[in-house]
């Protein structure tokens, strides 16, 4: 089959092709589903080289389901995000609950050094933050503004209506401004 | 009600932002790997394929 005629399709009809003989399919559903899932579990993480090791995992289990995947089943992606949030849950409570501050800094090469440190300070203080709210609000807030997964793909994935989902995520962040609120100072928002 | 809401976004986006920014990038090797896993899980359907026809012509004689 085509190169072009293969980027075309859906998830679904990729994971299909695959499971049929086309080893390009899984190259381009790797390509496409790859940096979300990694993403994903990196925010969950915070170690680059557990998110990769996850995002490795979930895709093969996806490879070994994909002879018996059936199309009436959920969306790909839903359930790569089910696999990828158990595989997190299971590897945060393999590092015995490795608190947040021992997990070390991702290394940036970037120019700017103040700015550098400026954003680890905040993504910590954002990280420590989400950590306080309800499964539901946590997950809802880092689809939409950490993942830039649409409101419907969040109500997929949760299996919530849109209408919750809206719900979720204005009340996830009222509480986030509000425990962020305290740090502000230390994190240069007089800077902004 | 607005007004509190445009507020509490322009607040957090600074902090979505750098944590957005802080994201590596996978590496290389990562997309390796998972190429090879696909290409050694069709091996394996393979093989299980053809051990299952085998088992079925066996049973057929």
């Amino acid at each position: 089959m085509p190169f072009d005629q293969l980027s075309g399709m859906d998830d679904n009809a990729l994971l299909l092709a695959y499971a049929n003989g086309t080893p390009q399919a899984a190259q381009i559903l790797s390509e496409r589903l790859m940096p979300k899932i990694f993403t994903q579990a990196f925010h969950r993480i915070r170690n680059k080289a557990d998110a990769e090791d996850i995002a490795q995992e979930a895709l093969l289990r996806l490879w070994r389901i994909a002879p018996d995947w059936q199309q009436d089943n959920a969306k790909v992606s839903t359930w790569l995000y089910q696999v990828v949030t158990n595989l997190c849950i299971d590897r945060l409570r393999h590092k015995n609950h490795e608190h947040l501050d021992s997990i070390p800094e991702p290394t940036d090469t970037r120019p700017n050094a103040t700015d550098v440190i400026q954003d680890q300070s905040r993504a910590n203080a954002l990280y420590h933050a989400l950590a306080k709210l309800p499964d539901h609000q946590r997950e809802a807030v880092a689809m939409r503004h950490l993942e830039g997964l649409s409101n419907p793909e969040i109500a997929d994935n949760l299996q919530l209506s849109t209408e919750a989902v809206e719900s979720l995520i204005a009340r996830g962040k009222q509480k986030l401004s509000k425990i962020l609120q305290y740090q502000k100072s230390e994190l240069g928002y007089q800077d902004d | 009600m607005i007004d509190q809401k445009e507020n509490i976004n322009l607040e957090l986006d600074a902090f979505f932002t750098s944590a957005k920014r802080s994201v590596p990038i996978p590496s290389e090797s990562l997309k390796d790997k998972i190429r090879q896993d696909a290409q050694q899980e069709t091996l394996q359907w393979d093989t299980h394929t053809r051990k299952i026809s085998k088992r079925m012509v066996a049973h057929s004689f």
